[in-house]
């Protein structure tokens, strides 16, 4: 599962989020920097005519947040150079390709009387 | 009115016999593996050449209809190397090797075409760093040689 393999890889890459890597949302109260990310479409997996399953295409968001975006950008980055290019086993998915298709670019966030900054970048992966 | 139509998009199956001889054996008598990883497949088509001409004293066009033009069947495969067939029709491309070949079509009465036909073209696609990455296919074609026959 493309998931549960990202989060693996994002968590090994020990940025200066650590292991707070989450898909979908950053749980409140969380110490940040943290990385969540999740789904943005893709899924249009192409079949053989015998009904084969083909290569899967994942779009997904990751986003980087932090106090100050001086401490997002970096993690960003190492995100970046991660998966920009990345081809070859992630835990049980096999990917064929991954390209950043927007590069990180800033975001702000308000909960309650906090205000987060961060990044948000869109990878394309083709694995199966 | 039946509801018997069917898919376009998946089911359908291409069948390659095992014999290679210089007479091939009737398909009943012949052994069949299922094309792996068939991604499309056409039918051969039925087109007839056509003849135009004109009668004196008649204003109306008229025709004629000849014989069966050449046909193929078209369709690509996603390439794997470990399975044998691919391998024999990529054989069978460069020795004008004749098969008996059948199409299995996706409707519930299972209507099979069977013919007689050699690989006259085998076309792998480009390998291109340009585009994300996407199944490694093979165009092929099957060029049909003698009568289609049809079982509904």
């Amino acid at each position: 599962m493309i998931d549960q393999d990202l989060l693996a890889h994002l968590k090994a890459l020990a940025t200066a989020a650590g292991v707070r890597v989450h898909i979908d949302t950053v749980p409140q109260d969380t110490t940040l920097p943290a990385i969540a990310f999740r789904h943005s479409g893709g899924g249009n997996t192409p079949k053989t005519l015998g009904n084969v399953s083909l290569f899967t295409r994942a779009n997904i968001d990751i986003e980087v947040l932090a106090q100050r975006q001086d401490d997002a950008y970096p993690i960003a980055v190492a995100v970046k150079n991660s998966l920009h290019g990345y081809r070859g086993t992630m835990g049980s998915s096999d990917v064929q390709s991954s390209r950043c298709v927007s590069d990180p670019s800033n975001i702000s966030a308000v909960d309650g009387d906090k205000v987060f900054r961060g990044l948000i970048a869109s990878y394309l992966i083709v694995h199966r | 009115m039946s509801n018997a139509y069917y898919s376009a998009n998946v089911g359908a199956k291409l069948f390659m016999g095992a014999s290679t001889a210089t007479t091939l054996p009737a398909p009943g008598s012949d052994s069949f593996t299922e094309v792996p990883l068939l991604g499309s497949i056409k039918p051969p088509a039925n087109q007839l050449s056509v003849g135009f001409f004109n009668i004196l004293n008649d204003a109306n066009r008229r025709s004629v209809g000849g014989k069966l033009n050449d046909r193929t069947c078209p369709g690509n495969v996603v390439a794997d190397w470990t399975e044998t067939v691919h391998q024999n029709m990529e054989a069978d491309s460069l020795a004008q090797r004749k098969r008996n070949w059948y199409i299995l079509y996706p409707d519930s009465g299972a209507r099979r075409d069977d013919f007689v036909g050699f690989i006259s073209k085998w076309d792998k696609t480009e390998f291109n760093a340009g585009d994300d990455a996407v199944e490694h296919r093979v165009d092929f074609e099957i060029t049909v040689d003698g009568a289609v026959t049809v079982t509904y």
